[in-house]
């Protein structure tokens, strides 16, 4: 008893399944992948094509132009190179005074040996000889 | 009522090895040759687009009444193969400035559902992929 109700049940479920299966083939709608029916077959293929490509390679092109800009200097600007190795500048010699006036020169040796004398740092004939050699360097 | 269900699914399998064998063995060479129109067109419609077959394996395809690739097909590996000459410019406005010259292309259709007078292809040029219906008009 429970077997035979067992078939009936599999059988009906089997008979549903497939009457299914049947209807779906028959009516359903097939569903594509590519849906492009509509419009030029070989035109759309070779002007996607060309385009999809013409696309890249003008895409390529300006890359490829951006980057030669990129690396290259115009042929009138003087090429900018950085040294390779820079030397310490040479110290230079001080720069000499400008020398001062001779007269000024004298006038403030003979103020320095006058205020020697009149501290009584030098003797009277030193401050007569170095006065006199001042004098005579005129 | 097992063995009527088995019945009906060997009958189902039968009948779709017996459909599958039928697309397979569809197109021949001598069953290409004539002129197809693509995608429900109408064979009286001049304007609509047209594949040539010939005998000699030449190939022609025109649309809107213009001639608008050219070359040769061949049957090879259940595939239909076309090397034809064409200008971009006749297919995109945004390729007018490429009028005048032609380049070869070379198409791959993968016919399937073939029927007497109709047949269904997927096209395949480099990474394009279009899908068409071809109805006989003349053979």
């Amino acid at each position: 008893m429970v077997n035979r109700n067992t078939r009936r049940i599999f059988a009906t479920v089997s008979a549903i399944g497939l009457s299914a299966v049947v209807f779906l083939g028959a009516f359903g709608s097939p569903r594509t992948a590519i849906a492009d029916d509509a419009g030029a077959f070989i035109g759309g293929l070779i002007g996607g094509h060309v385009l999809t490509n013409f696309a890249r390679e003008r895409r390529e092109q300006t890359m490829a132009m951006q980057e030669m800009a990129r690396n290259r200097q115009p042929a009138y600007a003087p090429a900018y190179r950085e040294p390779a190795y820079s030397a310490p500048a040479p110290a230079r010699a001080p720069t000499p005074a400008p020398a001062q006036n001779s007269t000024q020169s004298i006038e403030s040796k003979l103020n320095t040996l006058d205020q020697l004398a009149a501290k009584g740092y030098i003797t009277k004939e030193e401050y007569q000889k170095r006065r006199e050699a001042i004098l005579n360097s005129l | 009522m097992r063995h009527q269900i088995c019945s009906v699914l060997v009958a189902a399998l039968v009948l779709v090895a017996y459909e599958s064998r039928a697309a397979d063995e569809g197109l021949t060479p001598e069953g290409i040759v004539g002129t197809w129109v693509l995608s429900n067109g109408s064979c009286a419609d001049a304007k609509a687009e047209f594949v040539t077959f010939r005998g000699n394996g030449a190939v022609e395809s025109s649309n809107g009444g213009m001639l608008q690739a050219a070359g040769f097909w061949r049957l090879a590996d259940g595939l239909i193969k076309l090397n034809v000459v064409a200008s971009p410019a006749f297919f995109e406005e945004k390729l007018k400035e490429m009028e005048g010259q032609f380049h070869a292309f070379e198409i791959n259709l993968t016919p399937f559902n073939v029927k007497d007078t109709t047949f269904e292809a997927i096209g395949v040029l480099g990474q394009e992929v279009r899908r068409a219906t071809f109805t006989r008009c003349t053979g």
